[in-house]
């Protein structure tokens, strides 16, 4: 069997002064930012911030200088990426845009889309959704109906994309859609589109989730006319360029770092000399610094061009594990009814209980996760 | 792994895969003492790898011992190694000779007498007075390396097996290992050395508790591996069990907390230059200690009932998880000083300390 054993890495000398610099622009940018706020996590935004952070050259960080961007490396990137949610920034809008989007486009769009859009994404004004399930797909992407028809100067679409994060506020949606039937193999037929929201036919509905915000939505297309050279990489390959993305973003800060302001608050109203606080939240401190370590360790492994694709798995599994864990730690520790008694413990405690159940559905549930983790186990 | 570390991996893997079966370890819980076993590990010379020569004294040594740990666990033997280990090491780092032999290691308490062991000087000879429970292995150990306070300063003394007023009462860990009470009446050490600043406090808390959860990390990693094999050999309704969705599951959660162990045990032990440090060790600890339940909770769950048979392999590694989990220093003890530290810093001091600590190693 594979070793599990992700070794330490350790970020150099230049990433940690990369470090301190986000750190003091932070400590600025968002001094004035409520706990509460800063509780939402990856799932907040702010079209202001993502733009100062463009300006600040951390979008697109990897991305070549031909297209605008900034040739840092994959652990410069690493570095910012944890520091801005260890601190709550709002960089929901371009988050996905930064992680999926861009690098999707520059690895299989054409130069005209690449030249139309990297700049705008570098700069933090233009955002992508990903529409990836529909109405009775669930997680079963094979069954994905939505279909792209051939037509004079593109391609005519029609069909439904649902529980799509930030559609509402997405000026482009990257979309897996059935382009020919599926054969033999149940996830062949599927091709990647990338597609103006602003077109005519296009209907974005967003459905409340259980907060009563809207933060996914409905996206339907009706008779919706694309341009050819919107069918990203090849046609038929859909499926192994979405799983290819998917891999390598499994083991990302964001994977278990999206409830850490709840354990600020936690460790500020606890009390040092009462047992039971100590060794809870000490075992909670050794699951981070466990999961920082895999996570980084795994950013390392990409760096050095490996594909660790199972261990990435684990570290995302692992990580949903311990953001849910974290409202369950507080009810226990400290008992407070969600939301009501106002202090920074109870109202971040108020969106991050009511949050967690989607840290194991977004991007895949659980146990569509754990299937895949078995086979890489060599289970047959 | 580095090189190196897979160079002493194949080493002890050819040693142990060899030489370690289910009748010698039923051989040892029975009480018979491995003899060719320990011979062969004397002469490999891995009772040594935590010693450090020179300049590069501390520096990469736990990385090298991790592989022999590490085979301790995943091969279950029954042998008194990473104690041996740990006493060459402890007294060489204060300039101590090591007497030849199967060695075992003791941490006084903070008070001395209180109830366990402890030491005083008397008559300008450091001795022993008092009863220490459960000392890995000290029937067959020719000496106990011993850490603890007088006073205020730490010291490392030796004593020796057959030095007056110590006498050993039998006893064992459920997992067949002896775990022996060791009686001290005015019992002299044979050397002592007040300890310098390398020395981190608590010594031999602080290397056994890293000794055992690299150990946990391969008994976890040998249980993980019976079970998908198992689960890819046992056919139960017409196919093999390691299709069913509810087993794939499982084996999918007994996975992560493998590589969690596995991952923590790997940085603690990067991170020992020149010793263990206080943090990551208790991050190990944790880790592989929440590792080492589930683990056997899972494992024993996808075999069913063969396993709950003698005769079934599994239980000569999670009898391991069990005792170990709970050796020098539980998850909930090293969780206790954790959490404290991170209380008295404040939530706004959690993420940069982290950083922080984890930066420092090469």
């Amino acid at each position: 069997m594979q070793s599990l054993a992700i070794e330490p890495f350790v970020p150099d000398a230049g990433c940690e002064a990369l470090r301190l610099e986000v750190r003091a622009f932070l400590a600025e940018a968002l001094a004035d930012m409520p706990a509460q706020a800063k509780a939402e996590n990856w799932a907040g935004f702010d079209a202001a911030f993502s733009r100062k952070l463009g300006q600040r050259g951390w979008i697109g960080m990897t991305w070549p200088k031909a297209y605008g961007g900034h040739e840092r490396s994959v652990l410069e990137r690493y570095v910012v990426l944890e520091e801005l949610l260890a601190a709550g920034a709002p960089v929901g809008l371009h988050w996905i845009t930064d992680r999926q989007s861009g690098p999707l486009l520059l690895n299989y769009a054409s130069e005209r889309i690449k030249r139309a859009l990297l700049p705008q994404i570098l700069r933090g004004e233009l955002y992508f959704c990903i529409g990836m399930s529909e109405p009775d797909t669930g997680s079963d992407l094979a069954s994905l109906r939505s279909r792209p028809e051939h037509a004079a100067g593109g391609w005519v679409i029609n069909g439904t994309k649902l529980w799509t994060t930030l559609a509402h506020h997405s000026h482009y949606m990257i979309a897996l859609l059935r382009t020919d039937p599926a054969g033999e193999a149940r996830h062949a037929g599927l091709s990647q589109f990338v597609i103006d929201l602003s077109l005519p036919g296009i209907q974005v509905r967003p459905i409340k989730n259980l907060m009563g915000k809207a933060h996914f939505n409905e996206v339907v297309f009706q008779d919706v006319l694309i341009p050819q050279d919107c069918l990203i990489g090849h046609r038929g390959d859909g499926w192994k360029q979405v799983t290819a993305e998917l891999g390598l973003e499994r083991s990302g800060p964001e994977r278990y770092l999206s409830s850490i302001q709840l354990m600020v608050e936690m460790l500020d109203a606890a009390d040092a000399g009462n047992p039971h606080h100590a060794v809870t939240l000490g075992k909670l401190v050794a699951e981070f610094a466990s999961l920082r370590r895999m996570s980084l360790g795994v950013a390392g492994l990409l760096a050095r061009g490996e594909n660790p694709a199972l261990l990435a798995s684990i570290v995302k599994d692992q990580g949903a594990l311990l953001e849910q864990k974290m409202p369950e730690v507080a009810h226990e520790l400290f008992g407070m009814e969600p939301g009501v008694s106002h202090s920074p413990l109870s109202d971040v405690m108020a969106f991050t209980v009511q949050a967690a159940p989607s840290f194991s559905l977004r991007g895949g549930t659980r146990e569509i996760l754990r299937g895949i983790i078995a086979k890489g186990l060599g289970l047959r | 792994m580095n090189e190196v570390q897979q160079m002493i991996a194949e080493s002890v893997k050819r040693m142990f895969a060899d030489m370690v079966d289910t009748r010698l370890i039923d051989a040892a819980e029975a009480g018979v003492w491995p003899a060719a076993l320990w011979q062969a590990v004397e002469e490999s010379g891995f009772i040594h790898v935590l010693v450090g020569q020179g300049a590069e004294a501390g520096n990469g040594l736990w990385d090298n011992a991790l592989p022999v740990l590490h085979a301790i666990g995943f091969y279950r033997v029954p042998l008194p190694l990473s104690e041996t280990m740990m006493a060459h090491a402890l007294l060489a780092q204060q300039g101590l000779s090591a007497p030849a032999g199967p060695l075992t290691v003791l941490q006084l308490d903070a008070q001395p007498l209180a109830g366990g062991a402890g030491w005083q000087m008397t008559n300008g000879r450091l001795v022993l007075e008092g009863v220490a429970q459960a000392v890995p292995w000290a029937r067959f150990a020719r000496a106990i390396v011993v850490a603890g306070l007088l006073g205020q300063r730490q010291m490392i003394g030796l004593v020796d097996a057959d030095a007056p007023g110590l006498t050993v009462s039998e006893g064992h860990n459920i997992a067949g290992e002896a775990r022996d009470q060791v009686s001290f009446n005015q019992t002299p050490c044979s050397t002592y050395v007040y300890c310098d600043d390398t020395m981190s406090d608590a010594p031999v808390a602080l290397y056994g508790a890293l000794a055992r959860a690299v150990m946990m990390a391969g008994a976890a990693q040998s249980v993980l591996e019976q079970s998908v094999e198992y689960a890819n050999d046992r056919v139960q309704f017409g196919r093999t069990i390691g299709k069913f969705q509810a087993i794939q599951q499982s084996l999918a959660v007994l996975a992560g907390e493998v590589a969690s162990a596995q991952s923590a045990v790997a940085a603690a032990s990067r991170a020992a230059r020149p010793g263990p440090q206080f943090f990551d060790v208790a991050v190990a600890k944790i880790r592989a200690g929440q590792a080492a339940s589930v683990a056997a909770n899972i494992a024993h769950q996808v075999h069913g009932a063969i396993c709950f048979t003698y005769e079934h392999s599994l239980h000569y590694a999670t009898r391991r998880l069990w005792s170990w989990r709970a050796e020098f220093g539980s998850e909930s003890f090293w969780a206790e000083h954790l959490g404290r530290q991170a209380i008295k810093a404040g939530g706004a001091a959690f993420w940069r300390n982290l950083t922080e600590r984890q930066s420092m190693e090469v």
